[in-house]
């Protein structure tokens, strides 16, 4: 069968319905939740997963990602800047409707963007040997850091720490082993998905924890969203294709995603403004720009992760987990090995879209309620649903344990002002970064030049050396110049 | 409180006492099996990574070494937020720490008693730690894990012992 029909008739079973409108009701509420994120979103839900087939499984995840974008878009845009001030002005209707406009066409851009990127990414990348994935993981993981943190040497070391971990259990390559202190519960190595609800949610959940509650203020009668009309939406039709492009450009780099992708468009909004000192003061281009970027970022973070296996934001990262659990290796043989997959990955986040603007339109007033709940009911609901999600992985005590301990080291991570994003993505990137290093020496012989004998590969170096270097040598030459 | 300077100055000398630690573990490695003959060796990439934590945890280290404000370096104290606090005070710290305490103390009900202990400790052991003095709360807590219990015992079928 044609494996976009084969992809149709797999996500219009009823299962995969279900489950899409469920994810996105799902995400909605944990997004719109104070504290919680997309990372926290489909770590909860990762156990889950487990007892599906895999593509409502993907479906879950997906429609749970980006509805947890857009829900925590919600929370944003009624406590940050313009969205606050039109909130405080009686056009929270409008702020949302804008927000939910934005958010949808931006996340239908950039899945058209992975819909045609991803295919040829992954044509070429199945050229890709070794030296080349290396390549990709040093670059991955060096813009993560840059990306993530202030501090490159603290970035580089908790990302380094997150690929040691890796290096735990079983060598792959000949069995022997390697920090297992004697226990077959590690044979196979730091467990994945409780190492990433341990990072992701519990140290958060242990942030939330020491802040006392503080009561959210708005006006819950401006609740009702106003979609924008036509001619609205023409008035700023740049300004959408931008931020979309912006969004998506931001996706598909490694970094910390949707945050980042907002944050980039916001400004380039207020640059390319002729009223630039509007902004800050309840203007709907103040809404736009972040709400559709933030959206767009979803599709941009899933091109490398499905054509490379390079997680392109910690919430794909957790996504990734969402592929091992059903067996799947994400990379370039997953097109041409599972096309039905990715037909329906790329279907399926068009068609979440979709049912994102009519749950928006139907619940939010009730969802965005949801913003004032204290933390002291959602962090220990929360906490009791980690324990759980991760025992019911493998049915093992041990899981949960090492769910305390990955929470423990994320909670001091953050606490000594780091990003925990290298942590997770070095200990997704750490396997790939061995096995390519070891399959290269073994090709080469043991020769170390091996590694810049590959046009490709040395093309990756020296993108990364001129995004390291780039900064510093143009404000030096700037600086003599000026003298 | 505690200065982001000493918080990091410790944990820089904590971990590269671990990576010495760790290191010393992968000289022991017993190399098995007929590839071990071929490329690297299984330490081979422990130890790199190791060497390569160790040598960033150093210039971390140094780096908080040299930010302090009283040697008159502003820029680099400003650049590492070297005289920000950990905690915001005494009591959010404590209620940060008492929270992972409650976690593991219900992780070892589990063990000892039981999922369904555990179900109904949690909500409240995590409550109590964030101060909180509604019985509302406590009750809505306790019901919300036992309704956690069925929906992952009868629906999902999760054997929870």
């Amino acid at each position: 069968m044609d494996p976009v029909l084969l992809a149709l008739s797999q996500l219009t079973q009823p299962m995969s319905m279900v489950l899409l409108v469920a994810g996105v009701l799902l995400g909605l509420v944990i997004g719109i939740l104070p504290g919680l994120g997309p990372p926290i979103a489909i770590t909860i839900a990762l156990p889950f997963t487990f007892y599906l087939e895999p593509v409502p499984s993907l479906v879950l995840s997906l429609a749970i990602y980006s509805a947890a974008v857009y829900g925590g878009s919600i929370s944003a845009i009624a406590t940050v800047q313009d969205g606050h001030k039109m909130f405080k002005d009686g056009r929270g209707g409008e702020a949302l409707g804008f927000s939910l406009t934005g958010s949808v066409i931006g996340g239908l851009f950039s899945t058209v963007c992975l819909a045609l990127i991803a295919p040829l990414l992954a044509e070429i990348a199945v050229k890709f040997g070794p030296r080349e994935f290396l390549a990709i993981c040093v670059f991955g993981l060096v813009v993560v850091v840059r990306v993530a943190g202030e501090n490159l040497f603290k970035g580089l070391l908790i990302g380094g720490i997150g690929i040691f971990l890796t290096t735990w259990g079983l060598d792959e390559m000949n069995g022997t082993e390697r920090y297992t202190f004697g226990t077959y519960h590690l044979y196979e190595g730091i467990p994945f998905v409780p190492f990433l609800v341990g990072v992701f949610a519990l140290s958060e959940l242990l942030i939330s924890a020491e802040k006392a509650w503080q009561p959210v203020s708005f006006d819950q009668r401006a609740l009702a969203v106003k979609l924008p009309g036509l001619r609205a939406l023409s008035q700023r039709k740049d300004l959408l294709l931008r931020s979309s492009i912006i969004g998506t450009i931001i996706g598909i780099i490694p970094g910390e995603g949707a945050a980042i992708g907002a944050f980039f468009s916001y400004a380039e909004a207020k640059r390319r403004s002729p009223t630039p000192e509007k902004f800050g003061t309840g203007i709907p281009e103040g809404v736009v720009a972040p709400e559709t970027a933030n959206n767009a970022t979803v599709g941009g973070a899933l091109v490398p992760t499905l054509t490379l296996g390079v997680p392109g934001s910690p919430a794909a990262a957790v996504l990734l987990g969402a592929f091992l659990i059903q067996g799947l290796a994400p990379g370039p043989r997953l097109f041409a090995e599972r096309s039905d997959l990715t037909y329906a990955i790329f279907l399926g986040l068009f068609l979440i879209n979709i049912v994102i603007i009519f749950v928006g339109l139907l619940i939010i007033r009730f969802a965005a309620r949801l913003v004032v709940v204290p933390t002291t009911i959602i962090v220990p609901i929360v906490m009791l649903l980690c324990f759980v999600g991760t025992f019911s992985v493998s049915n093992s005590l041990f899981n949960v344990g090492v769910m305390l301990c990955a929470g423990l080291f994320g909670y001091i991570v953050r606490k000594l002002g780091c990003s925990i994003a290298p942590l997770s993505i070095g200990f997704v990137l750490g396997p790939m970064l061995e096995l390519s290093l070891r399959q290269s020496m073994v090709i080469s012989d043991g020769s170390a030049a091996t590694f810049f004998t590959s046009p490709i590969a040395l093309g990756v170096y020296a993108v990364l050396a001129i995004s390291i270097f780039w900064s510093p040598v143009s404000s030096a030459i700037k600086n003599r110049l000026e003298q | 409180m505690l200065t982001q300077r000493s918080a990091n100055m410790v944990f820089s000398i904590l971990v590269l006492l671990a990576a010495g630690f760790f290191a010393y573990l992968a000289r022991e490695f017993q190399e098995t099996g007929l590839l071990a003959t071929s490329g690297l060796t299984s330490k081979f990439f422990p130890l790199t990574i190791l060497t390569f934590i160790a040598v960033c945890a150093l210039i971390v280290f140094i780096q908080y070494a040299l930010a302090d404000p009283a040697r008159g370096d502003e820029k680099a104290a400003h650049e590492t937020a070297a005289q920000e606090t950990v905690f915001g005070n005494w009591r959010e710290a404590l209620r940060g720490i008492a929270a992972f305490a409650a976690a593991v103390a219900c992780y070892l009900i589990w063990i000892h008693w039981g999922f369904v202990p555990m179900a109904l400790t949690t909500g409240p052991a995590c409550a109590a730690v964030m101060g909180v003095r509604s019985l509302p709360i406590y009750l809505f807590l306790i019901a919300a894990g036992y309704v956690i219990y069925l929906v992952f015992s009868r629906l999902l079928d999760v054997q929870l012992t």
